[in-house]
This record gives structure tokens, C-alpha cells and sequence, in this order.
């Protein structure tokens, strides 16, 4: 028979993973909520916050900075860099638009820089003066050009917008990090902490503290700040709320860039743990909306508790059953959720049946 | 005439709000009635209902001497209600001809390998359909566009186009949401002759409207609702003189502004 | 069915025919059997997300159980290749039906997980090597109350069936009586045929009551239920036919490479279908076949950007589906209509 020792080991290594689902669960409400729309490039944000703060890491680690420095400023600018990343994804390829915006643009310009490198093998300086010239004369062929295609995307092709998006920032990552994983050295050393007769790893405290005080802040900031109220408003009637004076789109944006910020923040904690590498943003968003979902479409809250719960019994089941399935294991609550409860745990039915596509 | 269709003691409740409350009434065969009330007032919960697209917290519908309350929409129109939409829901992505097409789905039975390999039966159904269809068509006098996209038409001959659908049901009855709804003078005259048209051919028209004029001309009969309750029902110059009708729509005022407000006949 | 597609199927029959005397490098050959095989998966996908509007993003699923009957079935156990394919048609309907009932009662986004989940659950079962299997049905004759040993015993022989992560060799290539399928050529002109076969009946099935039914179901589901379509049975049998199509597709795969790996039918390949149906058009089954085309022959030509063919396959996407998410055939239809009207006045 297995000991509670054994089970509460199991458990608490669920914890680990299972705070990332978490995260990426509550970013996957947060941009619903607002939106209505799936992002499923919501893992590649979690992959970022990781191989971004390690490179950081590594680099100022070189520099001479001790590790009570280089962590938490690699942290800063990992969380910092890929919410950068998740408001320019919005800018660019999510919001309806009628012309090209600066962002585009500006997307055109590194991409022709690019191919002037790759495929034209042009040093440095020629790319960035072949971009400019490209880009400007693509500004003056379109400037007037309406995109009828972005004006008021479809659910399908949003759904394969961020799709793309999810393959392009996992192709800028291996080309920019490499195909290997990267890992990093825990924070607070490896010391087991031993509770109840399981062990449980200083990280793994840690990962609770800052998963805690991430919600603990985003909470506050749904509950008692302008802005937050006004993000509420926007997702329970966006053409009201621009009655009121809300700027929707400025709305949207800034759930972006939340979401961006608490998966990158997880990607980083968890790292030292986990390692982490270009490829893990697919499986990591599945499961994530799983999360999601099992705490009720909508509800942050019950996102980061459903989390858990889905960490916890994978962690208990790849000790218990086997560790080949252990993907699996939030798949079928997945599919269970999906298919005899949408509205999760801790959704309600109503606004189940409301949130129509 | 018999009754073809009545609905008895309906309620619905939208979590707490009473959409409509014990309604009942019959409509008579090859008739033309309307059902009329300030917005909000439930009429089209009623057709919904009707239709089969909410089941009512309680009461019953009963079609021809069948109850049909608890039937889920496509056996509804297979029974033979068919039904148009206040806010149009043609089919996207499909011609004005398929658009109607769709509609004699019920009549015919050809399955997936019957259609893949083409097989007797499904160019027998493809013949029937085309046929049936076409003389919807032509009913409406839509020959002209059947090719065309069927959103790519203007609004007034959609409202024409979702009508000739319903009737490629070969319905018994037809309900019409607010088909005049954006339609100018001209237009609502056409579809003015072709209600007519459509019970000349011995179909029974149940019609949500608000446009005054077109249903007082047209109206066998009328049934007034107002938050989900029917206060009136009668004949059209019954209606224009009923006081709880006059107020539902104007709100209670002085007696005499209520007067004045009423028909130069029933002054007298 | 219609002139022009008649005029377009007889047209694409002659190149088919011509292709392999015109292009005789192996290479390009093979690169075009790849793209039949997926080109098969993508009509029937096409069928499922253009036609009835219901997003798939599992197909790889029904492709790995085809694959994976026909290679079990015929390496393992010495069944003939024809009895494979069917009995792997059969086991993809049937899951096609059990999963297909719940899962296509959601809309949207939560359909497109729903289908994201199931293709990766096959694939898993399919990752899962033999150690997994045999903990997995221990912890469960525990669970049970068998003794772990006996039921761990009795799956024994169905351990190692799928391979595990390295897969399993020693498929047997598709063979009729004494004759065997060999060069590229003749592939080309299987695969390529079985699409061609495939196009004539789904393009039927679309002009027909059939397809009128599922396009009214995209284009306006609950108006389609008023006007008598009984929605659930026929959003069913579309995605049993699409894992039909992709069934044949795998075992077509497994007899081709004669060797096969869970590493092909990932998330990844199941994305791959959908971009290639979304790239050639959605709206029209002709843009499964030149969007397949154009995705399998595109990473090929990228090969010499080699660390940022992700990259590029991404952008290329995203550009498509912002600027052109008609994709190629639709955008051409536009072009066309467009010259049309403009001629005439």
C-alpha cells in the first residue's frame, strides 16, 4: 500500500506543475474575459519567461553580478520582455484594424531586416538600410489600402491567428535559445524542506509565495482599482462599457499584457525545476485551458484553483499509475469538463450558456 | 373555421424574469393573425415557443390535435410550422436557390453514401428538391436572383427570400416575425400580396408585426400582449378601440388624450 | 456538380496522370506523395471545417489509429494489407462516433480543444511505451482488486504493440496478389488516384441534400434546425467521414514508410492540416488540395533557411490568415468574380 509520505510527495510535486497551469489558466481568463477569444499562444508566454530570464541570468552572472542580484533583475526583465511581446502580439495580429498600424510596420521592418540577413547574407548595417527602404516603400503602396480581412476578425481565424502566432514565437525561440533546454540553479539553494514526512523543495516554497502574491495582486487589481473595474465591465458588455467611456481597446491590450505577465512570471519560477525549452508552449496552453475551463470559463479565481487541482492529480497519478500517461490525465478531465460540466467547478451555468461563439 | 394551432396557459420564465405569462389562444385555420404589443412585450419568446426553439415552463402547445410543446425544432417543421426570423438568419455562404433548397431536407432521404456515389435515389431527391424549390421561387418572385449570394441582396428581398424559404416546408402554418421590419411603403405593399397569396394556397399565417397599418389591413384577427400577457383579442377595428390596448402603447394618460388618439368611428 | 468543377476535376486527372513522366526526380516524387497522403486527411477536413463548419484540431488522431491498425495488423500479426485498411476504418468510425457524439455538441473555441485533447490522447497511447502499459493496467488490476501480477500478465501480449517512442519497422508495402508497390511512381499514382477518387465524392456530397445541410449548418446552425435539418446526426456522420478520409491516409502512411512513430502524429501534424486547409481556402475543397500542396512543397523549398523554417512557417500563416483568410483558392474565386463583373459591365 502507498504511505501518506509517499502520496503528500506526489502531491507536492504536482504543486509545482500545477502552478503553472494555474497562471496559464488565469491568463487564458483574463484575455477570454475580455476578448472572448482563446489565445493559444498563451504557453509560448511561459516559455518565454523562462529561456528569456535564464539567458538574462546566465549574462549577468558573466558580468559579475552576484545571484541576490542577477535573480530578481533577470526576473524584471523576463516578466517585463515577454509582456512587451504579448502587447505587441495584440497590436499586430489581434485587434481589428482597418489600415496598417505602426506596429505592422515596424513587424515588416525586422522581418525584412531578416530576410536581408538570411537570404540575402547582407551584413548588418546593408539589412537594416535595405529594411528601411522596403518598409518605407511598402508604407507608401498601402497607406491608403483598407484590410478588409482585420476588420472584424472570425472566431476561426483569430483561433488560427493565435495558432500562428504560437508557432512563430516558438520558431523566433529555438532560433533565438536553441532546441536544448535550458535550466537554471534554484533560488534559494536545494535543501529539502521536510513536511509531514514528504520533502518539498525550497523552489517549490518559493513558486507558492510568488504564484500567492500574484494572484493576491491581480485579485486587488480586478477588485479595487478603476482600471480593473473597467476591464469587468468590458467582459460582461464590451458595447456598454464603451458607452460609459471605457476604452475598450485599451482594455483588451492591457489583458494582453496581464496574461503575458503571469505566465512569464510562472515560466520563471518554475524553471529551475522543471528546465524549460522552445517546445513546451503547446502542451503547456492544453492543459492550461483545461484549467480553465474545470474552474469555469471566466472565473480567475477558480482558473488558479482548477490549476492545482489538475497538478496535483497528475502528480498523483504519474506516482501512482504511470508516468506515460501522465499527460493524459488532465486530457480526460479535459474532455470530462468539456462535455458534462462547461461551466466548470466554479462557473456558473448561466453565463455558460451565454458565452456563445 | 377549426382551430389548427393554440397554445394554452404558456409561461416562460428567464430566470426571473416572466417573458410570457399565461398565454392562450387559438389561431383559426387559413387565417391571417397577428400578434401585436410594445417591444419586450414576449411575442417573439411566443413564436420560440411555438417553433420548438424554447420549451415552456409550463402550459402546452398543441398543432393540429397534437401536443407539441416539448418537440425539438427540426421535428416541429417536419410536423409543419415553419418560421422566419425578426433578425433575418439566412444561411451564409449560399445562393438565394441553396438557401431555399435547404428547406426540403425533410422531404427527401438520401444519405451520405447515397449522395457520395450519386447513387438513383440521391439524383432522384436532387430532381425533387431543384423542382420544389424553383416554384418557391417563383411564388415569391425570386427566379430573377437564385444565383446570387443570398446576403449579397438587399434587405428587402431577403425578408422576401427567408419567407419563400418557410413555405419551401410546405407548412401548414407559417409564422413571420416581424417580416416588415426596414421595409419601405413599397416593399411592405408587396408583402402585403404575397401574405395574401400565401393563404390563398391554404396556409394559415401567424404574424408578429409593428407596422399598424399592414395589420389592420391584412389581420383576421389580433392578439395584443403586453409584458408577457395578452390583454386584447379581436377583430382589427375591435383593437383599435380597446383602451387597454391604446394604453399598453401610449402609457396611461388624460381620458381625453386617450380619445383622441382613437379611430373618428369610435368616437361615436 | 457543376461545369467548372467538372472542367477542374478533368483537368486535374490529366495532370495527375502526366506528373510522374514529366517530373521524373525521385525526390520531387516523393515530396508529392507526402502532400497525396495529407491531401487525403485535408478533404475531409476540408468537409468538416469549410463545409460544416465544425473546427477539428485532432485529425492526426484518426490518422495515427489508421496507421497504426494497418503496421499492428500486417507486421505483428501477418494480417493481409486490404483487411487492414478496412479494419482500420472500421475502428476509426466507431471512435469517430463514440467521441464524436459529446464533442460536437460544443461550439468554438471549446470544440477546438475538445478535438486538440482527443488527437493527443491517441497520440500519447501511442508514445506510451511498454513499462507505462504494464504499470498502468497493474495500478489499475489494483485498483480493480485483481492481483497486479495476473492482469498485468494477461496485456502482456499487447505490451509492446505501438512501439513506444521509437515506433516499429518492418511494414510491409501495399500489395494486390503477386504485385507490390515499389517505386515512386507507382505510389504517386496511388495516392494521387485515392485523392482523386476521394475529391469526385466529396464534391458530390457537397452539391448534394447532404452538403446543402451541413453548409446551412455553418451558415446559420439554428435557422437550420427551423427549416427541418436534425443537426447532432449529421455534424457525426461529416466527422466519421473525415476520419474515414484520414484513416486511409494513415494506412496508406504506414505502408508507405513501411515504418512508423508517434513522432507523426503529434499536435503539431494535426495543426499542420488545419493550416494547410486554412492556406488553400476553406471554403472550398479544392483549397485542401492546393493548400496541401503548397504547405508540404513550402518547408521543403525553406530548407536552406533551415533554423528558422518554424519561424517562417509561422509568419507565413499568420500573414496568410490576417491578410487572406479566404486563402489561396478563395482569394482567386474573388479575383475571378471580380474580372467577371468588371467585364460585363
Amino acid at each position: 500500500m502507498v504511505s501518506f509520505a509517499e502520496i503528500l510527495q506526489y502531491v507536492f510535486s504536482g504543486i509545482t506543475i500545477g502552478s503553472i497551469y494555474a497562471m496559464v489558466g488565469l491568463g487564458f481568463t483574463m484575455i477570454y474575459n475580455s476578448t472572448s477569444i482563446i489565445n493559444f499562444a498563451q504557453g509560448e508566454f511561459v516559455m518565454l519567461g523562462g529561456l528569456i530570464g535564464v539567458s538574462v541570468v546566465i549574462f549577468l552572472k558573466k558580468s559579475g553580478f552576484g545571484p541576490e542580484i542577477a535573480i530578481p533583475l533577470a526576473f524584471l526583465v523576463a516578466v517585463g520582455a515577454t509582456v512587451l511581446v504579448g502587447m505587441l502580439m495584440e497590436k499586430i495580429a489581434i485587434e481589428p484594424t482597418d489600415r496598417l498600424t505602426v506596429f505592422h510596420y515596424g513587424a515588416l521592418a525586422v522581418v525584412f531586416y531578416g530576410l536581408a540577413r538570411v537570404a540575402g547574407d547582407f551584413s548588418q548595417v546593408v539589412s537594416v538600410i535595405i529594411a528601411a527602404a522596403l518598409t518605407a516603400g511598402a508604407y507608401l503602396l498601402l497607406r491608403n489600402r483598407s484590410i478588409r480581412s482585420m476588420r472584424n476578425p472570425s472566431v476561426l481565424q483569430l483561433i488560427i491567428i493565435t495558432i500562428a502566432l504560437s508557432i512563430l514565437l516558438r520558431g523566433i525561440a529555438m532560433f533565438v535559445f536553441g532546441k536544448d533546454p535550458y535550466f537554471m540553479s534554484h533560488f534559494l539553494g536545494e535543501k529539502p524542506v521536510l513536511i509531514f514526512g514528504a520533502t518539498m523543495l525550497p523552489q517549490t516554497v518559493l513558486i507558492l509565495v510568488v504564484i500567492g502574491i500574484v494572484v493576491a495582486l491581480v485579485g486587488l487589481f480586478f477588485g479595487l482599482t478603476l482600471t480593473g473595474k473597467a476591464m469587468q465591465a468590458c467582459s460582461f458588455n464590451r458595447s456598454i462599457a464603451t458607452l460609459m467611456g471605457i476604452n475598450d481597446r485599451w482594455m483588451i491590450l492591457l489583458s494582453f499584457a496581464l496574461s503575458a505577465l503571469v505566465g512569464a512570471v510562472a515560466g520563471y519560477v518554475v524553471t529551475p525545476i522543471t528546465l524549460m525549452d522552445y517546445d513546451r508552449g503547446p502542451l503547456l496552453a492544453l492543459k492550461g485551458f483545461g484549467a480553465a475551463v474545470l474552474g469555469g470559463l471566466g472565473n480567475g479565481y477558480g482558473a488558479v484553483a482548477a490549476g492545482f487541482i489538475l497538478g496535483i492529480l497528475e502528480g498523483l497519478g504519474t506516482g501512482l499509475i504511470s508516468s506515460g500517461y501522465k499527460d493524459a490525465i488532465s486530457l480526460i478531465i479535459l474532455l470530462a469538463v468539456l462535455f458534462y460540466r462547461p461551466s466548470g467547478l466554479f462557473g456558473s451555468a448561466e453565463a455558460a450558456k451565454f458565452k456563445e461563439f | 373555421m377549426a382551430t389548427i394551432l393554440s397554445v394554452e396557459g404558456v409561461f416562460v420564465n428567464f430566470g426571473g424574469v416572466m417573458a410570457v405569462a399565461n398565454m392562450s389562444g387559438d389561431v383559426a385555420e387559413q387565417s391571417i393573425t397577428s400578434i401585436i404589443g410594445p417591444n419586450g412585450a414576449g411575442k417573439t419568446t411566443l413564436i420560440n415557443v411555438i417553433a420548438g426553439a424554447i420549451i415552456p415552463t409550463d402550459g402546452r402547445v398543441i398543432f393540429k390535435g397534437q401536443d407539441i410543446t416539448n418537440l425539438p425544432p427540426h421535428r416541429v417543421a417536419e410536423s409543419g410550422i415553419a418560421r422566419t426570423y425578426q433578425n433575418l438568419r439566412l444561411f451564409k455562404h449560399m445562393t438565394t436557390f441553396e438557401n431555399v433548397m435547404v428547406a426540403r431536407h425533410i422531404k427527401t432521404r438520401s444519405g451520405f453514401f447515397s449522395c457520395a456515389l450519386k447513387l438513383p435515389l440521391s439524383r432522384k431527391d436532387e430532381k425533387a428538391i431543384r423542382e420544389k424549390a424553383w416554384e418557391c421561387l417563383e411564388f415569391a418572385g425570386l427566379t430573377q436572383w437564385a444565383n446570387m449570394d443570398a446576403l449579397s441582396m438587399p434587405f428587402g428581398r431577403q425578408r422576401i427570400l427567408e419567407i419563400a424559404r418557410a413555405l419551401a416546408l410546405e407548412p401548414a402554418v407559417v409564422l413571420l416575425d416581424e417580416p416588415a421590419g426596414g421595409l419601405n411603403p413599397q416593399e411592405t405593399e408587396t408583402l402585403a400580396e404575397l401574405i395574401h397569396k400565401i393563404r390563398s394556397r391554404g396556409i394559415t399565417v401567424l404574424l408578429i408585426e409593428h407596422d399598424m397599418s399592414l395589420v389592420m389591413n391584412i389581420s383576421d384577427r389580433i392578439m395584443v400582449l403586453n409584458y408577457g400577457r395578452k390583454i386584447a383579442e379581436g377583430p382589427p377595428a375591435e383593437i383599435q378601440r380597446n383602451h387597454d390596448v391604446i394604453e399598453a402603447y401610449l402609457g396611461k394618460s388624460t381620458s381625453g388624450a386617450a380619445q383622441q388618439t382613437s379611430r373618428p368611428e369610435a368616437a361615436g | 456538380m457543376g461545369r467548372g468543377n467538372l472542367v477542374a476535376l478533368i483537368v486535374f486527372g490529366i495532370i495527375i496522370l502526366v506528373f510522374p513522366l514529366v517530373f521524373t526526380n525521385p525526390y520531387y516524387l516523393r515530396v508529392m506523395n507526402f502532400a497525396g497522403i495529407f491531401a487525403i486527411i485535408c478533404i475531409g477536413l476540408s468537409l468538416l471545417l469549410g463545409y460544416a463548419g465544425q473546427i477539428s484540431i485532432g485529425q492526426a488522431g484518426f490518422f495515427a489509429i489508421g496507421a497504426y491498425t494497418s503496421g499492428i495488423l500486417t507486421a505483428k500479426f501477418g494480417f493481409n494489407v486490404w483487411s487492414g485498411i478496412f479494419i482500420g476504418i472500421g475502428i476509426n468510425c466507431v471512435v469517430a462516433v463514440i467521441v464524436g457524439i459529446p464533442t460536437l455538441k460544443l461550439r468554438g473555441h471549446y470544440l477546438a480543444m475538445a478535438t486538440l485533447g482527443i488527437g493527443e490522447i491517441i497520440h500519447i497511447v501511442a508514445l506510451a511505451d511498454m513499462e507505462d502499459f504494464t504499470k498502468l493496467w497493474r495500478s489499475l488490476g489494483e485498483a480493480l482488486g485483481y492481483s497486479p501480477s495476473a492482469l498485468a500478465a494477461a496485456v502482456q501480449p499487447y505490451a509492446g504493440l505501438t512501439g513506444g517512442p521509437s515506433g516499429f519497422p518492418g511494414i510491409p508495402t501495399l500489395s494486390l496478389g503477386p504485385w507490390e508497390a515499389t517505386t515512386p511512381e507507382q505510389w504517386f499514382y496511388i495516392t494521387w488516384g485515392v485523392v482523386f477518387v476521394f475529391l469526385v465524392l466529396a464534391l458530390n456530397l457537397i452539391h448534394s441534400r447532404i452538403g446543402r445541410a451541413l453548409r446551412a449548418i455553418h451558415g446559420n446552425e439554428e435557422a437550420a434546425r427551423a427549416m427541418g435539418v436534425n443537426t447532432p446526426p449529421l455534424k457525426v456522420g461529416v466527422f466519421v467521414v473525415s476520419a474515414a478520409m484520414a484513416s486511409v491516409a494513415g494506412s496508406l502512411y504506414a505502408h508507405y514508410v513501411k515504418f512508423i512513430s508517434p513522432e507523426s502524429f503529434s499536435i503539431n501534424e494535426s495543426i499542420h492540416f488545419v493550416v494547410m486547409v486554412a492556406v488553400g481556402g476553406m471554403m472550398n475543397v479544392w483549397g485542401a488540395v492546393v493548400g496541401t500542396i503548397i504547405m508540404t512543397i513550402l518547408p521543403e523549398s525553406l530548407r536552406f533557411f533551415h533554423d528558422y523554417d518554424i519561424l517562417m512557417y509561422g509568419l507565413v500563416l499568420l500573414l496568410i490568415m490576417m491578410f487572406m483568410p479566404e486563402g489561396v483558392v478563395g482569394l482567386a474565386q474573388r479575383l475571378y468574380a471580380s474580372t467577371k463583373s468588371n467585364r460585363s459591365g
